[in-house]
């Protein structure tokens, strides 16, 4: 049986929108089965793609025949072939994540999101890795394209609390080097880190892998808005000095830096090929999920 | 700088209440578990100055603006001329403010008084922190608004705010001595400020006051504190007065009324008017010219339509001092007069009787209109003198009496006493043993007769320099001339005293001998004569004079049963009525009271009779008392201000007057100490601080904003 907590991060309204619109892989996957997705290998099966020289090791039987009697050259017959890919779920579990101005925390949030794609990948047979983090990988869930393991992916999400800080540069690092094949890296996250060019560098690295990376940036409308009023006392979730101060005196200089701090990251995430998706805790999860998948089947190119 | 509050000072303590609410608005923080600190300690961090400032800015205001409205509460006073008190220790003052007629002069939009009053308020501004003060109205009655020295400063201004100006006479010394006896057994520093425009007439008992200033020299500190300038020119109604006879229905009466110029400058062109009873003026003059110091008499007629009691008011054009510019007279106009002659011998013929030229004078008419004359003489024996007779008669005149019997003597002297007339002519058949001993009758006279003789120096009367009332009118030579009436034989009078000589010699010879004396006997009038009624031993009885003589004499001798009529400001009227009356309410019309009477009070009982008293009697003028819906007057009183208030002459400062002897060392008075006007800041304060409000709420209005 699985955790009645953990069955809730499932959004139906999120799941069928989403199944509706599949996650198909924006740049080509290296899988390990046959799937909907492109694969990076030019194979010798099903589909002609192109031709090329051939070189010494090559297999002689995909020797074009053809055009060495004809032109006396050795043409090698290459050929697409579909497979499948994996996802790499990457949440963030840091103790930013814990705030919520409404009912929902952003790690809720999060949780749900993760679940759904989680959901989403398994459905159409590709293969699904969840790895949780603050300063450091603590959760990780090998590959799986099994779709009844979704409710051990969910019930893992449930148990996770968060109680670190955050160090995302480090763990997108980590992750970086531990992936064999290129995928899709879902990072879903508040970046609130310390460094910001770390998370660049993270971001970077993961690309440089070859692997497509899409970063949910979860943030509280709070946050976004900053609507306090009155004499407010602001305690940091990850252990920052308390702040009292009259928020409508500064609303503007916060704005002003937070929207700053946004949009950096909305440039990194550009300048690394990252698709980057803003994940407002006030809007609902089907809405966040099926504009953006919405989005991503109308650029990708098949 | 002084506070008028001082007490509100206490509240600039509640600048604390900026502060309070700033710490009690900590306990209302909200507490909020955050993510995105770092941006949040980026913002504070970059506006971190600024906000200490604002907070500090507006902190500031608002303790500024609770300091101002405590400041304003306590209503700070500017002092403009200062009254140097020498040291801020407290004393006990009283204030003598002049109460008299002359501080209502005035130059334009402010009397004297109000003067007094604005000065007395500054001064009382100015007293030291803990001081206390009293507060007397000085006339010929002090006045004690503030009866013992207060701390309630608050009090004692508003006293006097609501003090009245009085047409009282009088001088200040009642008032100070008043004052230096409630100061003299308190402790501690005493001042007594005497605020006045210094009419001389204020300073009369000047020596008085200078001992009083001596006997309490080192414990009270006198200050006289002049108001106003130099004395304004006035003019006055000094005297209005019956002049020629006995004022009755439908008889031109002479009315006597007497402008004295007690300004500097030559006056000209002044109408003259006098009315009945607050009516139309009946007769008017213009007065061309009247010199400085200079009195103009002048005789202007009135005329009764009805018997009983009226008023005269005579009238000139308002000046600074318009309280001397009216005077009333209380008149009781009769229908008749009844005179009962009396003769010593039996007639000899119709015109050679003692009464006959008598009679003829005060009906100097035909036979016909005698019945209609308003003086109706009859003639008669001494046995028709008793009280049943009398009780009829108004005048009782004696012409060649011998003597009288004592029931006479006795019935005579009662009716003299309760308000009867006498006239007394003596002559052949007179026993002047009777007249100078019985014990009755000689008390009626106001001389002794001597020896019958015949007058030194041709026995001419004087013409000029009467002061009689009756006799003055020849003064003027255009009204006649007495020194045409020769005496051949009379009975030289000895005066009863020096008094009798000095205000009751009616006529005179050339060496001073009296030839005629009046006296007052109880509420009547008696006039004695040295010669005859008749022509035997003068001319007096045929001379032109003999006539308005006999007539002014009348009028002079009935109508002084009313003198009481004539009041000064303050005194209180009071007057026997008929016991019947007792219990009703009666009502006043007071002068100038154009919208009727006002019930002013209610007959009393007073023994066995009824007595009527009113003392509202401040404002001059003539006064009429009813009762119930008569609509003749019960009885009427005029209010007269006295003369000498008209005179508005100062006792200079810089002379050695009563008022230089009493500036003391230690006040450090001088004549302008308390001239600049004091000025109340709290208005000021008040719009500073509606400003300062005005700025915060911008400030804080603007300091919200976003940032």
């Amino acid at each position: 049986m699985s955790d009645p907590q953990s069955s809730s991060l499932l959004d139906a309204d999120a799941v069928s929108r989403g199944e509706a619109l599949g996650l198909l892989a924006r740049t080509v996957v290296e899988g390990y089965r046959v799937g909907e997705h492109r694969s990076p290998f030019k194979g010798f099966a099903i589909e002609f793609a192109q031709h090329r020289e051939y070189t010494t090791g090559d297999d002689l039987r995909h020797l074009d025949w053809k055009i060495l009697g004809r032109t006396d050259r050795h043409y090698i017959k290459q050929y697409e072939q579909d497979t499948n890919f994996v996802a790499h779920l990457l949440l963030d579990g840091s103790e930013s994540m814990n705030y919520g101005s409404g009912s929902v925390s952003k790690l809720q949030y999060a949780k749900a999101l993760a679940a759904c794609l989680a959901h989403l990948v398994l459905v159409q047979r590709d293969a699904v890795a969840l790895n949780l983090f603050d300063t450091e990988v603590r959760e990780r869930l090998a590959r799986t394209d099994n779709p009844g393991r979704i409710h051990h992916i969910m019930d893992r999400l449930a148990a996770f609390q968060a109680t670190q800080k955050t160090a995302i540069a480090s763990a997108l690092g980590d992750l970086a080097r531990q992936l064999k094949a290129r995928g899709i890296v879902i990072l879903i996250s508040d970046l609130m880190a310390e460094d910001d060019e770390a998370l660049a560098t993270g971001l970077r690295q993961l690309r440089f892998g070859g692997s497509e990376v899409i970063v949910f940036h979860v943030l509280d409308p709070h946050e976004i808005e900053f609507p306090f009023t009155g004499t407010v006392e602001f305690e940091g979730l990850e252990g920052e000095p308390l702040i009292e101060t009259q928020p409508a005196s500064i609303r503007k200089s916060y704005l002003e830096a937070f929207t700053t701090w946004q949009r950096s990251v909305r440039s990194a995430c550009d300048r690394a090929g990252c698709h980057y998706v803003l994940a407002n805790t006030s809007h609902s999860l089907a809405e966040t999920l099926s504009s953006y998948l919405a989005f991503r089947r109308k650029t990708t190119a098949r | 700088m002084n506070f008028l509050a001082p007490t509100f000072l206490l509240a600039v303590g509640a600048i604390a209440l900026p502060v309070v609410i700033h710490l009690l608005s900590k306990t209302r923080v909200q507490r909020v578990r955050w993510a995105a600190s770092r941006f949040l300690a980026a913002a504070l961090q970059r506006n971190r100055r600024r906000l200490q400032l604002e907070d500090l800015l507006l902190l500031l205001l608002r303790c500024l603006i609770i300091a101002a409205l405590a400041f304003a509460f306590a209503r700070p006073v500017l002092p403009g001329g200062g009254f140097n008190f020498g040291s801020r220790e407290a004393t006990t003052a009283v204030l003598v403010i002049d109460h008299t007629a002359s501080m209502c002069q005035s130059a334009g939009a402010e009397t004297r008084f109000s003067q007094a009053k604005v000065a007395g308020r500054r001064l009382l501004e100015q007293l030291p922190s803990g001081s206390s003060a009293a507060l007397f109205l000085a006339a010929s009655h002090t006045v004690r608004a503030v009866p013992q020295p207060t701390l309630d400063l608050a009090l004692v201004r508003r006293t006097l705010e609501a003090a009245k100006p009085s047409a009282e006479n009088g001088d200040l010394f009642s008032g100070i001595k008043e004052a230096a006896e409630l100061l003299h057994p308190l402790q501690g520093r005493r001042d007594v400020f005497v605020l006045t425009d210094n009419q001389s007439a204020a300073w009369r008992l000047r020596e008085k006051i200078q001992a009083l200033r001596d006997e309490f020299r080192e414990t009270i500190n006198l200050h006289v504190i002049p108001v106003g300038e130099q004395p304004e020119p006035n003019l006055a109604i000094v005297r209005l007065g019956i002049g020629s006879s006995v004022p009755a229905v439908g008889q031109p009466v002479r009315c006597e009324i007497e402008v004295k110029n007690f300004g500097a400058a030559t006056a000209e062109n002044i109408r003259l008017t006098l009315a009945v009873n607050q009516d139309a003026p009946l007769d008017e003059t213009l007065l061309t010219r009247i010199e400085p110091g200079a009195t103009a008499t002048v005789a202007l007629f009135a005329t009764f339509a009805t018997a009983g009691h009226h008023t005269l008011t005579a009238t000139i054009p308002s000046d600074a001092l318009a309280i001397d510019n009216q005077r009333a007279l209380a008149v009781l106009a009769v229908d008749q007069l009844r005179a009962l002659i009396i003769e010593g011998t039996p007639p000899v013929s119709a015109t050679y009787r003692d009464g006959f030229f008598v009679a003829n004078a005060l009906a100097p008419v035909s036979a016909v209109e005698t019945t209609r004359f308003y003086l109706r003489p009859s003639l008669a024996t001494s046995a028709a003198l008793d009280a049943a007779t009398l009780a009829g008669t108004d005048l009782v005149v004696l012409a060649n009496i011998p003597r009288l019997d004592t029931a006479a003597s006795v019935a005579l002297r009662t009716y003299i006493e309760s308000g009867g007339a006498l006239i007394v002519f003596p002559g052949p058949a007179t026993d002047p043993d009777f007249y100078n001993t019985d014990p009755t009758f000689s008390a009626l006279l106001p001389a002794r007769l001597g020896s019958l003789s015949a007058p030194a120096q041709g026995g001419m009367l004087v013409s000029q320099g009467y002061t009689h009332p009756v006799s003055a009118l020849w003064n003027d030579r255009e009204m006649g001339d007495l020194g045409g009436v020769r005496l051949e034989r009379f009975f030289p009078l000895t005066p009863l005293n020096p008094a009798v000589e000095r205000g009751g010699t009616l006529l005179r010879l050339n060496d001073g001998t009296p030839v005629a004396l009046t006296h007052q006997v109880g509420r009547g009038g008696v006039a004695l004569f040295s010669t005859s009624a008749t022509t035997e031993w003068s001319n007096l009885p045929v001379h032109s004079a003999f006539i308005p003589l006999i007539h002014r004499l009348v009028a002079h001798l009935t109508q002084r049963t009313d003198g009481a009529l004539t009041l000064a400001p303050g005194d209180v009227f009071s007057l026997p009525v008929a016991v019947e009356l007792t219990g009703k309410d009666f009502s006043v019309q007071r002068p100038g009271d154009t919208l009727g009477r006002r019930i002013a009070g209610r007959i009393e009982a007073a023994g066995e009779t009824a007595r009527l008293t009113f003392a509202d009697t401040d404002t001059p003028g003539g006064y009429a008392l009813f009762t119930g819906a008569e609509s003749r007057p019960l009885v009427t009183f005029a209010v007269q201000v006295d003369p000498s208030e008209s005179d508005l002459t100062s006792a200079s400062l810089d002379t050695a007057s009563p008022a230089s002897d009493l500036k003391s060392p230690a006040s450090n008075l001088n004549s302008t100490a308390l001239a600049g006007p004091s000025r109340e800041l709290w208005p000021w304060i008040a719009a500073f601080v509606f400003l300062l409000a005005l700025f915060e709420s911008a400030l804080a209005h603007r300091f919200s904003r976003e940032k």
